[in-house]
């Protein structure tokens, strides 16, 4: 971990414009990235986003922060992500397209780069029928690789999305996320192209539970290059129990062995087993060639992210 | 008079000759496109020839082949079909199968699809079996002919079995596709959704769905059986001629949106797009007047004129509080006999798919019961009139609901014009209801 | 053709109780088409509306008009619209605007959600299809509109929802960026799908206000 990461947190004041990413340091350095995430709560008090940022110090090189996910309104990213961020954890904003048009995505942008935030994950977002507002307008004034090629260009060029300079522009290391097992996967590598194309530099994937087929996917990655453009990490999902795992095989998209449903079904203690089963994927993707880390998502259970990086013996 | 003869058997010569000789015009349909185009108000003649062989149609014949036979040789009938075989080729093989096993010969059936069910079938089948004749399904066969005997030897995927029969008849049924060509540019309709039903016109050869449009297979039919039934196409043509059939339905074009609804629904091909004319116009040779697209029209643009009295005319007697709207075709027939004393009103029409919404909608504000009596599945006339006012009763009931009114004041019965015990009974509930 | 669908009955029941003299006004083009508000629906409405508690008093008379949104159309039923105390318009939205503006102290009441501009893809069964952003793209997408088939209006898509050629939202709704997919595979364009379709002026569509279309040639300088 470099200095920047330890314990010293960030707030607004002590940053400058020159401060970057300490992510994209990490990444650079071929250190095997270890992320996690913080879901901001559904009220007003900072003090929770606090703890959790807390409990993950030291055990993750940086941690997303959702952007009203799955369409429920929560605290905002940026806000949350700020505060992670005084704590002493390296934060990345995750940004839909859901619920702001280009005006107010440039103007966050503007705020979370001034309030020291440096990486940026752009979404599509659910929609919002998922959520608990079904009712409201979505916007999707622009979409996700429209989103990066923005966040691109402000950094690149010092342009607004209406081609015009701007002043001290911010220049976040952006990333995008993929589904490797979406079909058809020709059409999913067309996009991920697209997406680094426009401007993203790390992937984070879908979670990973079938990792005979994540290499298959790994493999035709590295013939096109794709680890050499941007850096990849693996998604893992760790549940807690057997309804926790059948639910995100709900989720479409997500590709589960039997075996570990199996797994989880028959163990005495599911949490246990959840843990191991999270443990054991992860030690296989170490082992991929062109993978440059892994995103931990421990839904509701953000608590148990440093007994896993501890006992997968990451962050050494 | 003219007629159209659509189909390319090698009987279509003799059968122009045959209507010719009867004093009709007769156009040649050479392609699907044509039989199409050119029979606008004229019946059609569609002509096919499937292979049918002669050994299960001639009688005659098979005994003389069977008699020439060695005893004790067995006989197989192969049918070789990779779909099913239609069920009348069944009973031909079934029937042919017992009169050779009577005369105490081992007969097996060798079929590549076989029938999960012998629906009508299934004395011929069990007495087929109870005269020791076998049936055996098979995936693949291969004959080698050496002089007289047939060497058959078949392969069920798991064993295989030869046989050696100097009698081996091929019934492998081939139908002439090309009917089904013809049969879709006329839109023809069988019960189960598709186009010709081999099986119906076996037993009724001529009859199709459609008013003025008859099949001819001549496959099915030896000669003198097909004489008799161009006989009676040609008395059936004159008839309708001679008839004032008019048209039940009638468009006004003012209000026609050509919305398509009624071509697409109506059963029985009626319905055009008239070019000349801003709206849909009706085939009058080919409407029945069941009534069908006056029911969908949106616009409302189609009645029924005066041929069928049943086009809802009202007897506006509310002394009973239970109307009945009955199919001609079978409820109202029933009501006639079981009714003539009784606390409900009856108005025929001319099918449960003529029904309206806001007819049972009208009638409820009159009567405290509504019944919508049609004819059972499969038995509908027009296919699927039954069906049609079942979804409409549905959708009244639901409306009637959303705003607190009991739907069950509308019943829905399906009955045939010979079990006049459904309607007595739905009566005799409503006479105790009254009282 | 314009899509819309007929209110819950008791919707319209609480519009029109006040009224005692109701014309029920169908319209004669999209809507009849649609099935939602032609004669045969307004005479099917005006049954309903008869048998609903406490109408029964209600005077209800069924007219059609041939299109509610040409001027002329509506005018030949002045008579019997002046003579009503409140109209029940079976048009689409610009249907009942129109009659509204004509007939200022009326009443008049929606009996129609308008919902699209769609196709007719089976008997009783519409898709939306167009909604009318404005600056057609369609040779882009290989004739399937992103904008309103999409549920997210992406122009780079398909999300990562999608899953087995299927909206995240409702699995019996196509995901179009699969359906642009394979179309272009059919035609051997999959090179466009490499491109990246810029932002989107979302002037031209309803977020630049109210739009209006004058052909010049024939309309005059003044005037409604």
């Amino acid at each position: 971990m470099t200095d920047n990461m330890k314990a010293s947190p960030v707030t607004h004041s002590d940053v400058s414009l020159e401060y970057t990413s300490g992510l994209e340091r990490e990444f650079g350095s071929g250190e095997f990235v270890v992320t996690a995430e913080i879901g901001p709560p559904r009220g007003a008090d900072a003090s929770h986003v606090e703890k959790t940022a807390c409990s993950l110090r030291g055990f993750v090189h940086a941690a997303n922060v959702t952007d009203n996910q799955t369409a429920i309104v929560r605290m905002s990213s940026i806000a949350a992500a700020y505060i992670g961020q005084t704590c002493g954890v390296e934060t990345i904003v995750q940004m839909t397209c859901r619920d702001r048009n280009r005006i107010a995505i440039q103007s966050d942008l503007l705020g979370a780069y001034a309030l020291g935030l440096r990486n940026l994950l752009c979404l599509s977002g659910d929609h919002q029928s998922f959520g608990d507002h079904p009712q409201s307008k979505n916007v999707f004034d622009i979409d996700s690789i429209q989103l990066i090629r923005l966040a691109a260009d402000m950094k690149n060029d010092g342009v607004f999305a209406n081609g015009k300079k701007g002043k001290n522009m911010p220049k976040f290391f952006i990333g995008a996320t993929i589904n490797p097992f979406a079909d058809p996967e020709e059409l999913q590598l067309i996009r991920l192209r697209k997406k680094i194309e426009a401007g993203a530099r790390f992937i984070q994937t879908q979670a990973v539970y079938d990792i005979d087929r994540f290499e298959k996917w790994m493999e035709k990655v590295r013939r096109l290059g794709i680890h050499k453009e941007a850096y990849i990490q693996a998604g893992i999902l760790v549940n807690k129990s057997l309804r926790s795992i059948e639910m995100t095989r709900k989720v479409s998209g997500m590709c589960i062995p039997d075996s570990l449903i199996e797994r989880m079904r028959k163990a005495e203690n599911a949490q246990e087993e959840g843990v191991a089963i999270a443990l054991e994927l992860i030690g296989r993707l170490r082992r991929i060639e062109g993978l440059s880390g892994i995103h931990i998502m421990a839904v509701g259970w953000e608590s148990i992210v440093p007994t896993i990086v501890r006992e997968a013996g990451l962050m050494q | 008079m003219k007629i159209v003869l659509a189909g390319n058997s090698v009987r279509t010569g003799l059968i122009k000759s045959f209507f010719e000789n009867e004093g009709f015009e007769v156009l040649l349909a050479g392609t699907p496109k044509e039989a199409k185009a050119s029979s606008d108000g004229y019946p059609v003649i569609i002509v096919g020839s499937s292979v049918i062989p002669g050994f299960l149609i001639d009688d005659g014949y098979a005994q003389r082949v069977i008699a020439g036979l060695e005893p004790k040789a067995p006989a197989v009938m192969l049918l070789d079909r990779e779909t099913e075989t239609p069920s009348f080729i069944w009973d031909l093989v079934l029937k042919r199968a017992v009169g050779i096993a009577a005369g105490k010969r081992h007969v097996y059936v060798l079929a590549r699809s076989v029938r999960t069910e012998f629906p009508g079938l299934e004395r011929s089948y069990s007495k087929a079996r109870a005269h020791g004749v076998t049936f055996i399904k098979y995936e693949k066969v291969s004959v080698v002919q050496n002089d007289a005997v047939s060497a058959v030897m078949i392969d069920d995927g798991v064993m295989t079995l030869e046989i050696e029969t100097p009698l081996l008849v091929d019934c492998t049924y081939t139908e002439d596709r090309s009917v089904l060509e013809y049969a879709e540019a006329l839109r023809l309709h069988t019960y189960d959704g598709g186009l010709i039903n081999a099986d119906r016109w076996f037993l009724s050869p001529g009859r199709t769905s459609r008013r003025g449009v008859y099949y001819i297979d001549a496959g099915l039919a030896m000669s003198a059986q097909l004489e008799k039934i161009l006989l009676s196409i040609a008395d059936e043509i004159r008839l309708m001629a001679e008839m004032d059939v008019g048209p039940a339905a009638k468009i006004d074009p003012r209000k026609c949106a050509f919305c398509y609804t009624c071509f697409r629904l109506c059963p029985h091909g009626a319905l055009y797009p008239d070019d000349s004319a801003v709206s849909m116009s009706v085939r009058h040779n080919y409407c029945s007047g069941c009534g069908i697209c006056v029911s969908a029209c949106p616009a409302n643009a189609i009645e029924l004129t005066e041929r069928s009295e049943a086009s809802g005319k009202r007897q506006t007697d509310h002394s009973k509080g239970t109307v009945a709207f009955c199919c001609e075709n079978s409820a109202a027939i029933a009501a006639r006999t079981v009714l003539p004393d009784n606390c409900v009103n009856v108005i025929p029409i001319p099918c449960g798919g003529s029904i309206r919404a806001s007819q049972i909608a009208a009638a409820l504000r009159e009567y405290e019961r509504v019944i919508v009596a049609v004819c059972n599945d499969g038995a509908c006339k027009h296919f699927d009139g039954n069906k049609l006012a079942s979804r409409q009763v549905e959708r009244i009931r639901e409306e009637l609901a959303s705003i607190n009114i009991d739907p069950q004041r509308i019943m829905y019965i399906q009955l045939s014009h010979a079990m006049p015990n459904v309607m007595h009974n739905m009566v005799d509930n409503e006479r105790n209801r009254a009282l | 053709m314009i899509v819309a669908e007929r209110k819950p009955l008791n919707d319209i029941i609480q519009m029109v109780r006040p009224y005692k003299k109701l014309l029920i006004a169908a319209c004669g083009t999209c809507v009849t088409v649609c099935m939602a508000g032609g004669e045969k629906e307004a005479l099917e409405l005006s049954s309903l509306l008869g048998l609903a508690d406490g109408l029964e008093d209600k005077e209800i008379i069924v007219r059609t008009i041939q299109r509610q949104c040409d001027r002329e159309f509506i005018l030949e039923s002045d008579e019997d619209i002046r003579a009503a105390d409140a109209v029940i318009s079976m048009g689409c939205g610009a249907g009942v605007q129109f009659i509204a503006e004509l007939y200022p102290s009326k009443r008049i009441i929606p009996a129609l959600n308008t919902k699209f501009i769609g196709v007719n893809r089976d008997v009783g069964y519409w898709t939306e299809m167009c909604q009318g952003c404005g600056n057609c793209l369609l040779d882009r997408t290989a004739g399937i509109c992103p904008v309103s088939r999409c549920s997210k209006s992406i122009f780079n898509g398909p999300c990562g929802g999608s899953s087995g050629g299927r909206c995240e939202i409702d699995p019996d709704l196509e995901c179009a960026w699969q359906l642009i997919y394979e179309r272009l595979k059919v035609q051997d364009r999959l090179d466009t799908l490499t491109e990246t379709i810029p932002p989107r002026d979302w002037s031209s569509n309803r977020d630049g206000g109210p739009r209006r279309v004058r052909k010049s040639s024939v309309s005059p300088e003044v005037g409604k």
